[in-house]
């Protein structure tokens, strides 16, 4: 139920938004790039290892391809290039998350790839921290907060904004005024 | 005041809801529980069906009191005397329904039931029978002869077949009609006296709200339409199911009624047509009755007026009269489609209605000639009459037959023509008979079917799909064939034949034939021709070609301009001038669909005057979109039509000529993965071809390799594909390259660069070239490798890549693995694109 969820959460759709504030609750936790990420449960479909993937052509580099889910076609993006971190080689560990994300107030369903998935967490409301400032070094708009848990740092991804952002609309638009040149 | 109440309750509610229901009310009416019979509230059950008495005393003025109770609870509510004790209650007793009540349930059953559900004629039987014995028994002694003999017709029903089974039941439908204005007309007496004597605590009859139908109708009097008007125009609303019911019957059998208007046009003589039009109007108008929409069943009822007339061949469908009926069928179409819009109408007196019904009254009443002018009875869609057919086979003259035609005109009962050509011994009752077979033979065929949400269909259709392609892995896969067991291999033979047949099955039951397309185009012309004050006449062929019902929906369309543009341009205004050019006075619009080599085509041909490359030409240079120096191929000339905004219409008509049009139906074709071709003869007439794959889900493609990826190019927008000799290479300013194929240039498109996919072979020598047709261009692709041909599953890229440019979606490969279907269109204008980019880059270095 996407409206729900746009209800619930109106940082998830809305333009701009206040202090995103992750609330309590199960999340899966994962590596990548030796740091410890978090995404809530409940906008994960399923874990898969690695299989192929075909590469789409002009779109952006952290889009690493589609992938056959079952007979569904659905993009598969490389956090670690999202996130700006060095490239590294897949592993046998690596493995793809598959997630529910709301994009303009539409579920639809990508994967994405993660160095190592951890375990399933319980995080309590009062466990989360803001997110700090770190000027324009550090860009943290899809951290949704701090989490800290036994001494270990989670940070958790505001999912929504990671993989249904801007890029779209990147992509649209390229096509839009390729198209219009052409003309 | 102190007040002890009782009431009974809707029993068909399930038990927590009743207790809760129970508890609301009493809260409502902030009064205290003092019995419960039987006691629900606390252990006991009840048998559902049986009523329950509840006993409040509260402190509620009586209006309140019932408004409240109203509101949710049916039956009866009475209000015991203040000094009452609760045993009283008991005498509550009367659970029977009221006459008027028997009559809305039997109503509503009427109208939800099918005529052969046997379960439901004995309910209805039932119902009837209750009914029958109370009006006996209040002194109606007419109706209740009237459903003595319906009941007597019902009996009869379930081993009836055709005519007899719809005259039954559309003696039922009047009963039912005939019945329910007694009963309300009664009502609002048996009201007011009982309102009045609420205080002492008599029973007050309520009507019920039947379950799940919101039918209830306070009639405040009767009118002589034989539906009922109301004041509240929105009861309707309460029940969107019922509403919805109404909605899809109600458009098919308006659209069934306008199939067969056009039969009556063809041949007025036609009873069975007439009598099928006359139906739809009838239910109708009982349907609209049920939920209370008195203009539509208004409407309807004059309608229906107008076709009993012409049954009974007072009057003759034709002309204008025939027109009206159209008029009316699109009217209730629009009102039928929109129904809140329709109450609202309903709300300011409906003008536009009344208009039309007082027409349809000036026309039955027989203000206009009876018979028609021989001229209006030309027949504007092929077929033949018996009379005809009878001259044809040499079985009767012209002259006999004209004979018996004037006779039928004359005659006041309804004769046939055929029975007239027998009485009067001119032929034998056999030839006719024959010949009426064979007409029949030609009509409609009505199959069993079974309607099922598309969206289901859907889901079945992409799990065949997966099917497939799970089978396919299985197959491929090394492991099963490395295991080479006779009986492993013979199963997984028997496997793969049935998914075949599995996905076969899944494809053709999207498929529908595309008749009723083709039908909506015979209205429009007749529309159009009328309008324009053209003869036109339209030939249709291969109706029953299958297309994907999403095709059927969306060629509609396109369709519908073509067909416009061909009258309006095509056609000549003036009649003269065909006949000076050798051609029939009466226009032809030929309207074909067909079947060849896995594509479908549907043809729009006009005898008319054709496209004028000159007018198209000036109209293209006039608007900048060609220079005048510009060379153009008959072609590209003709396709200049396609362009928005074009078009070479001196004024703008009511048909056509803003020049919206041609590239809608070039874009809606396209969009289907269609193409769109002209052919033109001036002095002769066109023909558009749209050419469409068989279906949207699979198509044929073309595997080729590109460095390390594969790509899927649709076989339908493939010319050939061949490796290129050297001296046909040709390379532009260094940049762009040029292959002569047949001694025209097309430009070369590298896919390795395009999509920046490194490792591919570079020298063009070795490479394969694949050219492809866009609207007309050529260009030529530059692969590695072709791969193989094989049938794809169309999968779309999701919302996220959907757009993404030189590609139109993905697909299944038998290993598992994705591949992406290249568009060819937007490729192409990729390549320019980034040539264009690369030239200004190019610029601005220098």
């Amino acid at each position: 139920m996407p409206e729900q969820a746009v209800l619930d959460r109106p940082s998830a759709a809305g333009e701009e938004r206040e202090e995103p504030l992750a609330r309590g609750g199960k999340f899966l936790t994962f590596q990548l790039g030796g740091e410890v990420y978090g995404l809530e449960i409940l906008k994960v479909q399923e874990i898969m290892g690695l299989i192929a993937i075909t590469r789409v052509p002009k779109t952006p580099e952290f889009i690493r391809g589609v992938i056959n889910l079952r007979g569904k076609v659905i993009p598969v993006v490389d956090l670690r290039v999202k996130f700006g971190m060095e490239r590294k080689e897949d592993t046998d560990r690596s493995c793809i998350i598959v997630i529910q994300v709301l994009r303009r107030g539409r579920q639809i369903t990508m994967g994405a790839i993660v160095d190592e998935v951890s375990e399933v967490i319980d995080i309590s409301g009062d466990q989360v921290e803001p997110t700090p400032e770190f000027g324009s070094v550090v860009d943290t708009e899809f951290i949704l907060g701090i989490g800290k848990v036994d001494q270990k740092v989670v940070l958790l991804l505001d999912v929504d904004r990671v993989l249904s952002g801007e890029e779209g609309e990147a992509l649209t638009s390229l096509t839009g005024s390729c198209s219009e040149s052409a003309r | 005041m102190l007040k002890k109440l009782a009431f009974q309750l809707k029993p068909d509610i399930p038990m927590p809801t009743l207790r809760g229901l129970i508890l609301v009310k009493a809260l409502e009416t902030q009064g205290t529980i003092l019995r419960v019979a039987p006691d629900i509230l606390g252990s006991e059950e009840v048998e559902p069906g049986k009523p329950i008495e509840v006993t409040l005393e509260c402190e509620c003025a009586s209006e309140d009191l019932l408004a409240i109770l109203e509101s949710e609870f049916t039956t009866q509510v009475r209000i015991l005397p203040g000094e009452a004790n609760s045993a009283s209650s008991g005498s509550i007793a009367d659970v029977s329904m009221s006459l008027g009540e028997r009559v809305e349930r039997l109503a509503e059953t009427v109208v939800l039931a099918q005529p052969d559900d046997g379960r439901v004629l004995e309910t209805i039987r039932r119902q009837l029978d209750s009914i029958q014995n109370g009006l006996a028994g209040s002194g109606h002694e007419r109706e209740a002869e009237l459903a003595r003999a319906t009941l007597g017709a019902l009996d009869a029903l379930p081993a009836a077949e055709g005519e007899v089974r719809d005259s039954a039941w559309g003696a039922l439908n009047d009963l039912v009609i005939r019945l329910q204005s007694l009963t309300r007309s009664l009502t609002p007496k048996d009201r007011a006296s009982g309102s009045d004597r609420i205080g002492e605590g008599t029973l007050r009859e309520d009507r019920t709200t039947g379950e799940g139908s919101g039918s209830k109708t306070p009639g405040a009097e009767q009118d002589n339409l034989g539906c009922v008007p109301r004041n509240d125009p929105s009861p309707l609303v309460q029940n969107p199911e019922l509403l919805s019911c109404f909605i899809t019957e109600s458009m098919e059998h308006l659209e069934n009624a306008e199939i067969h208007l056009l039969t009556i046009e063809t041949d007025p003589s036609q009873a069975e047509a007439i009598n099928a039009v006359f139906r739809a109007f009838h239910t109708i108008k009982g349907s609209a009755g049920m939920l209370g929409m008195a203009l539509i069943g208004g409407l309807a009822h004059e309608a229906e007026n107008l076709l009993v007339l012409a049954r009974e061949g007072k009057i003759l469908l034709g002309g204008s009269t025939i027109d009206l009926v159209f008029d009316t069928v699109d009217c209730l179409k629009r009102l039928v489609k929109d129904p809140l819009a329709s109450a609202e109408e309903e709300g300011q007196g409906g003008p536009a209605i009344e208009g039309l019904i007082g027409r349809i009254k000036r026309a039955a009443s027989g203000d206009r000639p009876t018979t028609p002018e021989s001229g209006q009875l030309k027949p504007t869609v092929s077929g033949k009459r018996i009379g005809e057919a009878l001259v044809e086979a040499g079985l009767a003259t012209q002259q006999g037959v004209d004979e018996a035609f004037r006779m039928q005109m004359e005659s006041p009962a309804p004769r046939r023509i055929g029975e007239i050509l027998v009485q009067s011994k001119q032929v034998a009752a056999k030839d006719v008979a024959q010949k009426l077979r064979e007409q029949g033979s030609k009509s409609l065929q009505v199959r069993e079917t079974v309607k099922v949400d598309a969206d289901r269909l859907d889901q079945l259709i992409d799990t065949i799909g997966e099917l497939v392609i799970a089978e396919s892995m299985v197959f491929q896969s090394e492991e099963v064939n490395r295991l080479a067991s006779p009986t492993l291999l013979r199963h997984l033979g028997q496997l793969d034949k049935i998914t075949r047949e599995l996905q076969e099955m899944g494809t053709s039951l999207r498929m529908v034939p595309i008749r009723g397309t083709f039908q909506k185009m015979a209205r429009l012309v007749r529309d159009l021709a009328h309008k324009s004050g053209k003869r036109v006449e339209l030939f249709t062929s291969g109706e029953e070609t299958e297309l994907d019902k999403t095709v059927v929906d969306q060629i509609g369309d396109p369709l519908i301009h073509m067909i416009r543009n061909s009258v309006d341009h095509g056609i000549e205004a003036n009649p003269d001038n065909r006949l000076r050019a050798g051609k029939p006075e009466t226009g032809r619009i030929d309207l074909r669909a067909y079947h060849k080599g896995g594509n479908i085509f549907i043809e729009v041909q006009d005898d008319g005057q054709g496209l004028d490359r000159h007018a198209i030409l000036s109209k293209a240079i006039e608007r900048g979109l060609v220079r005048e120096t510009d060379s153009l191929t008959d072609r590209e000339v003709l396709n200049l039509i396609f362009l928005p905004g074009f078009s070479t219409a001196r004024k703008v008509s009511e048909v056509s000529g803003r020049g919206v049009g041609m590239d809608v139906v070039k874009r809606n074709v396209e969009a289907l993965r269609g193409q769109v071709e002209i052919l033109s003869e001036p002095g002769m007439g066109s023909i558009f071809t749209i050419r469409l794959p068989l279906t949207l889900a699979i198509i044929d493609g073309m595997v080729v390799r590109v460095a390390r990826e594969r790509y899927i190019i649709p076989t339908l927008s493939i010319i050939r594909s061949f490796r290129p000799r050297r001296e046909d290479l040709q390379t532009v300013l260094q940049r762009g390259e040029m292959l002569k194929v047949h001694g025209n240039l097309i430009p070369l498109f590298r896919l390795d660069r395009l999509f920046d996919a490194p490792g591919s072979e570079q020298d063009l020598g070795k490479a394969t070239i694949v050219v492809v047709e866009d609207s007309g261009s050529q260009a030529g692709i530059v692969v590695d490798e072709l791969l193989g041909q094989q049938q794809i599953v169309i999968k779309p890229l999701g919302d996220i890549l959907q757009g993404t440019p030189g590609l139109s979606g993905g697909a299944i490969m038998p290993d598992g693995r994705v591949g992406l279907i290249l568009d060819v269109a937007s490729l192409v204008r990729l390549a320019t694109c980034e040539d264009a980019a690369r030239g200004e880059l190019n610029e601005a270095a220098a």
